[in-house]
């Protein structure tokens, strides 16, 4: 179960006025364009994600046969391949799978994530309807090595971590992930949070947000600490106001949704006990 | 539950049967006999009210009136008799309204005698000796002349007022008046200004109000003069002052005078009520979810008075006594005031108040959760009569007055449990003085003002949802304002009064230095009939947090105008026509127009790490007209109708223009109160259009990338967000409430007992004040409604 907190303070609100709330059905008349895209300067493959609604949350619909395009920094233009991948956009089981998969190859269009590049991106669905965007990844060369696992004492321990400011990050995201099976493991989507320079987590670390704790006790954790370009971070730090709908902020033009960088500079693996 | 009911109101009804009727109990001590008037008012405690006014040849009628207006006396005079005519001459003074009135009648040969109810006659002072009578008797027949006698009611203040103020966008409401209107769980003086013309909240639930349009941080409130930052409980239903301590509640809705700086719309100036009686009397309240009790006297022969007060919710109590589940909030407040009067014509006094909301510990969760209010001060004021300054006379009579204050509000909600965390302080040191001299037709004033702002806020969740409410930020200022101003009222002919003024402030966190010229006149067409004009412009450097368009705004929260954020400016103008039908019963018209320049509006979009995006800056304009037809209290029916139209744009500086939350566009109330016998029947009836919304018009799932596995899954805590329409395209329905009250004024026990019930809400009309949208099964929009049907009952005594 999703947890907002301003739908929890309503229906606190609601509980006291108990009776008094009336419901009345309403269509949604969105008209809409989601895209979730994401250069992650340590993935040989980036994908973009295209979406159309009408603002019923089970009638979100993959988008195929639209032209994504990616504008390099040298002023080059690829074209993503549209693959047939469920795999890489996880769905909850009561709304539409995603289906169709924009992919830039790295290694087979012979291009590269260039720290401090901006990158455009341009996607124009089937209906004619076109969105942009572009992002500027931040400054630093992506680690790909995984360290050793430490053990992690759930009650007692404390894991505190410092990174060095990269030019061109607007903030830093530190994500965990339990492991297990996707849908069905301790923390079926992974946790994250953003930081400035430094963090500390312990089993507290938001509590109550969430389906699950920080860290769930028994299971390998898997850390990652990224660098993020100001699109990432606008986009998630915000959750939309239940009442007058602001909140979330998006840099695309013609779309809902998302299209950022990201750099992974540290990683950890724990052994929570 | 409905059983409980029943018992309550079977209470509620033996209650009143059991109290004896207060005009059965003033029917068997009729007025039979009357005494001369002594220096210690013969016990009445209205004649212990302290008059300072002098007399420089008016003559005696005029200056018993003059008193009896003051003092709010009830008293017949003849003015045929020899001495009322007299020119006298009694220098100003601080003294009771009966010593006032001995000064008046030896000046010109009369005496006052008084009743032991309170009435009040002038006659012939007593011969000194017998004339010599005619050794021849007077045989010639005529008809015995008949004396007229004239019952001079006092003037009401309202009246006054009209005579001898300007007073545009003002009102004046004794808290008798408000009290008299049905009210939520208990009396409220906030609730029931909002009842007035120009005057609206966003809903039942909002920490604050409208002004004509203006957003709700734009009102200065304060107690006693002093300033209170956020005055109000349990998410804005109650107000923080208690009813027994209201005396009299000043309302300034536009054309504010120079004394009044540092806000845009609004000032409410809430009197505390001074104790006229002698000996010990005092006030209990006991409602379904508080109790409240105050008691005070004059001292020092009606010179001075104090009043103590204090209110606690029980709700909490109750519950945990009846049931094993807790209820953790409760609200106490206490509030005190003592002033003195001295013969040399310095007068001090002192406030002090002091209210927290607690929301105690609950189950395992280990909150630490307060707010509340601080406010203390000191006045300090001395007349002097003929006062010269360097040789040169600056009147007949000047007051220095000197203000010293102390204001904080400071909150804290902590729940570790969910990684929670919002603090606020701000605590306000104010230094403010005046100078006014007084002189035939003409008022001048120079003032200053000192303020000192500390300001302290930190908000942060892992809840991103509630920035909409607490906004995220960590904040620490400290703001300095400095205000100078000077004001002339002058009556340039007998038709015509002008105030003409200015106040520099200067901002030390911003730099800025600002002008504020305000103007106002009067010109009577006849007696009782005036067309009224004002135009000013106002500044305004400390903000509110709080987002106007959310139905719910517990808490407002303070920051100031700095480097990063300019201080706001507004200029109004204002005509308007007033006219008095008779003593009691009056109505006027105004019309507004407001213009607002960096007006700061709060940015939902702020981030935490970024100083400076808190607000956006917009301009805009309010403009519309009000009415107000108003019965005065004292006959068996008084009341008011109260109709407001307003328009308010806003263009913000990224180019959206809209209709600002508060866009209320017609607002009527129809408040009345009648009085007959024991009982006193209030109702009020509300009818508003709807304010602007933002429809929600549909949803979507945010996913969010996973590094590790390098997928995207719906992201983990916030993912079902809401697709917004244009902001603020859509009206809200129209708000309809019907509130009713009934109250037995009684004796009980030598103390004066009146149970009331109070039904807010009478039909129980559904006013939504929001709406939560949910597209992720059904499609369905549910209402968030505002205060439904709510009986209460209680019992007011006074001793």
């Amino acid at each position: 179960m999703r947890i907002d907190a301003r739908r929890i303070a309503a229906a606190t609100a609601l509980a006291v006025l108990a009776g008094c709330s009336q419901e009345e059905p309403l269509l949604p008349s969105a008209h809409e364009v989601i895209v979730h895209a994401l250069l992650d300067a340590g993935a040989r493959d980036q994908y973009v994600f295209v979406q159309t609604t009408n603002g019923a949350f089970d009638e979100a619909k993959p988008v195929a046969g639209a032209l994504v395009t990616l504008t390099l920094p040298d002023g080059r233009s690829l074209r993503a391949d549209e693959e047939r991948d469920s795999s890489r956009f996880i769905t909850d089981n009561d709304e539409p799978r995603v289906t169709s998969a924009y992919r830039f190859s790295l290694d087979k269009l012979g291009f590269s994530i260039v720290p401090g590049g901006t990158y455009r991106l341009r996607v124009e669905l089937p209906d004619a309807r076109v969105v942009t965007g572009h992002t500027t990844v931040p400054n630093a060369v992506a680690i790909s090595i995984m360290p050793p696992a430490q053990l992690f004492n759930y009650v007692r321990d404390t894991l505190s971590l410092a990174w060095p400011r990269v030019p061109g990050a607007r903030s830093y995201e530190v994500s965990v992930n339990s492991g297990g099976d996707a849908l069905h493991g301790p923390n079926r989507n992974p946790r994250a949070i953003f930081a400035d320079t430094s963090i500390k987590l312990n089993s507290r670390t938001l509590e109550g947000s969430g389906d699950h704790d920080f860290f769930v006790r028994g299971y390998m954790h898997r850390l990652i600490v990224s660098a993020v370009d100001s699109n990432y971070y606008d986009y998630y730090r915000r959750t939309s106001d239940s009442f007058t709908g602001v909140g979330v902020i998006g840099h695309l033009a013609g779309a809902l949704g998302v299209f950022g960088s990201i750099v992974e500079i540290d990683a950890r693996m724990l052994d929570v006990r | 539950m409905p059983l409980r009911l029943h018992r309550m109101l079977a209470a509620l009804a033996l209650a009143i049967a059991s109290t004896q009727s207060s005009a059965a109990a003033q029917s068997r001590s009729p007025d039979s006999t009357f005494a001369d008037l002594s220096r210690d008012g013969n016990g009445v405690a209205a004649l212990l009210r302290p008059i300072t006014a002098g007399f420089s040849g008016q003559t005696a009628e005029a200056a018993f009136k003059a008193i009896a207006a003051t003092a709010r006396l009830s008293f017949t005079l003849d003015p045929r008799l020899s001495g009322m005519q007299s020119r006298i001459t009694i220098p100003s003074s601080v003294r009771s309204a009966a010593v006032a009135l001995i000064e008046v009648a030896d000046a010109s040969n009369l005496r006052v005698r008084v009743s032991p109810s309170g009435q009040i006659i002038v006659v012939e002072a007593r011969a000194s000796a017998p004339a010599a009578r005619s050794a021849t008797p007077d045989t010639t027949r005529r008809d015995p002349v008949v004396l007229a006698a004239v019952h001079a009611e006092a003037e009401r203040l309202e009246r006054v007022r009209f005579a001898s103020r300007t007073d545009v966008g003002g009102i004046s409401i004794t808290g008798r008046e408000l009290r008299s209107a049905p009210a939520f769980v208990e009396p409220d003086v906030l609730r029931s200004v909002q009842l007035m013309p120009g005057i609206s909240a966003r809903s039942d639930y909002t920490a604050g109000f409208n002004v004509r349009g203006g957003e709700n941080d734009q009102n200065l409130i304060l107690i006693d003069g002093y300033p209170i930052y956020s005055p109000f409980h349990f998410g804005g239903i109650f107000s923080t002052f208690i009813d027994a301590t209201v005396g009299r509640v000043e309302l300034h809705r536009g054309g504010m005078p120079v004394q009044y700086g540092g806000r845009l719309s609004g000032v409410i100036d809430v009197s505390p009520a001074e104790p006229t009686s002698t000996g010990t009397h005092g006030t209990a309240e006991v409602s379904l979810v508080s109790s409240s009790a105050s008691v005070g006297r004059v001292f020092a022969d009606g010179a001075g008075s104090w009043m103590i007060a204090a209110r606690r919710t029980y709700a909490d109590a109750i519950v945990n006594r009846f049931s094993s589940d807790t209820f953790p909030y409760h609200f106490q407040d206490g509030q005190a005031h003592v002033a003195r009067s001295w013969a040399n014509g310095v007068r001090m006094s002192a406030t002090a108040y002091a209210g927290a909301d607690v929301l105690t510990p609950v189950l395992n969760y280990s909150f630490d959760n307060w707010w509340g209010n601080g406010v203390a001060g000191v006045t300090a004021a001395k007349r002097f009569d003929n006062a010269r300054l360097f040789g040169i006379r600056l009147g007949d009579s000047v007051t220095i007055e000197q203000r010293a204050s102390l204001t904080r509000f400071s909150s804290q909600i902590a729940i570790p449990e969910i990684v929670y965390l919002a603090t606020d302080r701000v605590t306000d040191r104010r230094l403010a003085g005046s100078i006014a001299a007084h002189s035939a037709g003409s008022t001048r004033t120079l003032g200053y003002e000192l303020s000192f702002q500390d300001l302290d806020y930190h908000s942060n969740s892992s809840f991103a949802g509630l920035a909409d409410i607490i906004p995220f930020d960590s904040i620490r200022q400290q703001s300095r304002a400095s205000s100078v101003y000077a004001d002339q009222l002058w009556r340039p002919t007998t038709k015509l009064l002008l105030q003409v003024g200015g106040r520099v402030d200067a901002v030390q966190a911003s730099d800025w230095i600002g002008f504020s010229p305000r103007v106002s006149m009067k010109y009577w067409l006849d007696r009782n009939l005036a067309v009224t004009a004002a135009a000013g412009s106002y500044a305004q450097w400390m903000h509110s947090l709080g987002r106007e368009e959310e139905p719910i705004q517990p808490i407002q929260f303070w920051i100031a105008s700095d480097s990063t954020l300019p201080v706001s400016r507004s200029h109004d103008a204002i005509v308007g026509v007033e006219r008095w039908m008779n003593p009691t019963r009056f109505f006027h018209v105004e019309a507004f127009y407001k213009r607002y320049d960096d007006l700061l509006t709060p940015n939902p979009y702020n981030d935490a790490g970024v100083r400076g995006d808190e607000f956006y800056r917009a301009r805009g304009a309010s403009y519309g007209a009000d009415v107000m037809l108003r019965q005065l209290d004292g006959g068996p029916f008084s009341g008011w109708l109260a109709y407001t139209y307003s328009v308010s744009t806003r263009e913000r500086a990224d180019g959206l223009r809209y209709f600002p939350t508060q866009d209320r566009r017609h607002n009527l109330n129809l408040v009345g109160s009648w009085r007959s016998g024991a009982y006193t029947l209030g109702a009020r009836a509300n009818i508003a259009s709807g304010l602007p919304g933002t429809p929600l018009i549909g949803g979507y799932i945010r996913a969010r990338y996973d590094p590790i596995a390098r997928r995207w899954t719906p992201d983990a805590t916030f993912d079902e967000q809401v697709i917004p329409g244009e902001y603020n395209s859509v009206r809200f329905p129209k708000y309809s409430r019907i509130d009713v009250s009934a109250t037995r004024a009684g004796r009980m026990w030598g103390a004066s007992v009146s149970p009331y019930l109070s039904v807010v809400n009478l039909l129980n009309a559904h006013n939504p004040a929001g709406f939560l949208y949910d597209y992720s099964t059904r499609s369905n929009r549910a209402s968030v409604p505002n205060l439904p049907f709510a009986p209460t009952l209680g019992v007011s005594i006074a001793y």
